[in-house]
C-alpha cells in the first residue's frame, strides 16, 4: 500500500515504537554501567553522603549572596576605624602572604567539615570544594576591591606591593567572613 | 516523508537529534539541542589551550607593545571601556549560542559566566605571574601602570586564548561520538 505523507499503518507505529522501546533499555542499561563505574570509584564511606556532594557542587545565587553579605559584615570594620590599617604598614608582605595562605586552608577544611560533618579529607571531594572555593574567593574579591577603592586604600597613585597588602589583608577578613556567616547559617 | 515523533508511555526519551552529554565525575546527564560541551566542560585540554593561548598574547605584548607604546593614544577610561565591551559581546555571543542549545536564558548564561570566568582567571593569572617573572611590573611599579598593562594585555590574550580555548576545544568535541559523548 503507498503511504501518502503522513498516514501511517498500525504496523509501522508499533515497529516504531518497538525500537525507541529498544533505544532506551540500551540507554538505561549505559547509565546502569556508568552508575555501577561511578560507585566502584567512589569509597563506600563516602557514598552515603553523595547529599554532601551535590550540594557543594553547585554554586547558586544563594551561596553567593551568603559570601557577599558575610564579607560585607565582617569587613565593616575598616569603615569605622581606620587605625588597624596604619599597623598594615609595619607587617612584613611574605608573612601577611602566609597569613592568607594558612587562613585560606584552614577555610578549605571548615567547608570540609561544613559539607561532609568530617575532618578527614577525600581527594575526590576535595576537587569538588576546590572549584567552590574558587567562587567564593572571587566573588569576596570583587567586593574587597571595591570596598578599598572606596576606602581610599586602593588608587592610581600607590605602589603594586601596597596594593598587594592591602588586598591580602582585606580578603583575608572578607574570606572569614563569608565562610563563617554560611556556617553559622546551617 | 514526514517524521513523526512517537513518544512512549514511560519518560520522555531524547530525540535523536539532540546530544546527549554524560559527566562522569558529577553524574549528570545533559540533554542539549547540539554539541556544546565546550562551553559546559573546563578540563585540562581547554586550560592547556588557554594558557597557551595567554602566553602568546602576553609574548606579543612583551615583546612589541610594552616597549614601543603603542596603545598610548588609548586613556584608560578607553581602554576599561573596550575590555568591558569587548567582555560583554563576548558574552552575550556565547550565552545566545547556548541558548539555541539549552532553551533556557538562565541556564546558559550561567554556563557560560562560568566557563568565561575560567579562561578570565588563566588570562589574569599569566599576566601576573609573567609580568613578574619578567620585570615589566615590580613591587614599586605604580597601580595607575600595573591596571594599563592589564587592560592591554588582556586585549591581547584574548586575541589568542579565546580562539585557542573556545575554538579548539569545539574541534576536539566534534571528533567525539555524535549522540552520546561519557567523560
Amino acid at each position: 500500500m503507498k503511504k501518502s505523507k503522513g498516514n501511517w499503518t498500525l504496523e509501522d507505529i508499533k515497529k516504531k515504537e518497538e525500537n525507541l522501546l529498544k533505544e532506551l533499555s540500551e540507554v538505561k542499561v549505559l547509565e546502569h554501567i556508568l552508575i555501577k563505574k561511578v560507585d566502584k570509584s567512589i569509597n563506600k564511606e563516602e557514598a552515603k553522603s553523595r547529599k554532601a556532594y551535590f550540594e557543594v557542587m553547585h554554586f547558586s545565587f544563594n551561596d553567593f549572596a551568603q559570601a557577599i553579605i558575610g564579607a560585607c559584615v565582617f569587613s565593616f570594620a575598616p569603615f569605622l576605624d581606620t587605625d588597624p590599617w596604619n599597623y598594615i604598614p609595619l607587617i612584613n608582605t611574605m608573612f601577611l602572604f602566609s597569613i592568607h595562605i594558612f587562613f585560606m586552608l584552614c577555610i578549605i577544611i571548615a567547608l570540609n567539615y561544613e559539607f561532609r560533618d568530617k575532618f578527614n579529607l577525600n581527594w575526590w571531594f576535595i576537587k569538588l570544594l576546590l572549584k567552590r572555593f574558587f567562587y567564593i574567593y572571587f566573588s569576596v574579591a570583587m567586593v574587597m576591591c571595591l570596598v578599598l577603592v572606596l576606602i581610599a586604600r586602593l588608587d592610581y597613585l600607590i605602589t603594586a606591593e601596597t596594593a598587594f597588602r592591602n588586598f591580602l589583608a582585606i580578603q583575608t577578613v572578607g574570606l572569614f567572613g563569608a565562610v563563617t556567616f554560611s556556617f553559622l547559617k546551617k | 516523508m514526514a517524521k513523526k515523533k512517537i513518544r512512549s508511555k514511560e519518560e520522555d526519551l531524547p530525540d535523536k537529534s539532540k546530544h546527549v552529554s554524560y559527566n562522569l565525575h558529577f553524574r549528570e546527564a545533559h540533554i542539549d539541542n547540539f554539541n556544546i560541551d565546550f562551553l559546559r566542560y573546563y578540563n585540562k585540554k581547554e586550560f592547556f589551550f588557554a594558557l597557551l593561548g595567554s602566553f602568546l598574547g602576553f609574548l606579543l605584548w612583551r615583546r612589541f607593545v610594552f616597549l614601543s607604546g603603542y596603545f598610548d593614544w588609548l586613556s584608560l577610561n578607553q581602554l576599561y571601556l573596550l575590555v568591558v565591551a569587548g567582555g560583554v559581546c563576548f558574552f552575550l555571543i556565547t550565552t545566545f549560542i547556548a541558548h539555541l542549545a539549552v532553551n533556557n536564558i538562565v541556564k546558559s548564561a550561567r554556563i557560560v559566566g562560568r566557563r568565561g570566568l575560567f579562561t578570565f582567571t588563566v588570562m589574569a593569572v599569566t599576566f601576573v605571574l609573567l609580568s613578574l617573572l619578567t620585570g615589566a611590573i615590580n613591587k614599586d611599579t605604580l597601580m595607575l601602570y600595573v591596571i594599563r598593562y592589564f587592560l592591554i594585555c588582556i586585549m591581547l590574550e584574548a586575541v589568542f586564548a579565546v580562539p585557542l580555548d573556545y575554538g579548539l576545544a569545539f574541534v576536539a568535541g566534534l571528533w567525539d561520538k555524535k549522540d552520546k559523548k561519557i567523560r
